[in-house]
């Protein structure tokens, strides 16, 4: 990731305006990571101040796909906080730039989720999952909601 | 036309990204790493 994906200036300038980026030897901060159960790297984990998981990737990732990842995983900071509104907010976004990122069905699952939780409609969760079923229709996120 | 980089301030502690994750409220990224 070192080489290529955090010397690009969107990641970078994602990271250090919207996240605390804290980097660790997997082979030195072998209690951390016994507690994250981290095995495999790059290992990114995304917390909040309660030291809960909101988000996990494992995996190299290139620069395009890494900050829809951080977009989505931001999301999912929001969401998990119960700030609806930052989390729609942020989900429409990574839908409107990163449409061919592959995480983008997974914005758009969220989005209705979110929705959801601010309005407590169902027609809020099922709108937005249609709009997932249409634009990304073999996707697993659509497939996890098919139910509606 | 050469990619224009940036560099990512990283914090080395963990306690100490988890004291500014909370007066930030912002998340925490803990990216674990492999020398070599």
């Amino acid at each position: 990731m070192g080489a290529v994906t955090y010397p690009d200036l969107f990641v970078a300038t994602l990271l250090n305006e919207y996240f605390i980026p804290v980097q660790v030897n997997i082979q030195q901060a072998t209690k951390l990571a016994a507690k994250f159960n981290a095995l495999w790297t790059p290992n990114i984990n995304i917390l909040d101040g309660g030291e809960n998981l909101v988000y996990h990737n494992e995996g190299w990732l290139p620069p395009s796909e890494f900050s829809a990842m951080l977009m989505v995983s931001r999301g999912h900071f929001f969401l998990r906080n119960k700030r609806y509104e930052d989390a729609i907010s942020v989900f429409q976004e990574v839908w409107n730039k990163f449409p061919a990122s592959s995480f983008a069905s997974q914005a758009l699952y969220y989005l209705g989720v979110s929705r959801y939780m601010s309005s407590h409609k169902a027609e809020d969760l099922i709108d937005g999952w249609k709009l997932l079923q249409r634009y990304y229709p073999r996707s697993l996120w659509a497939i996890r909601s098919s139910i509606v | 036309m050469e990619k224009l980089k940036a560099s990512v301030r990283w914090e080395e502690s963990y306690e100490r990204g988890l004291e500014r994750c909370r007066e930030e409220r912002k998340p925490l990224l803990l990216d674990f790493f492999k020398e070599g």
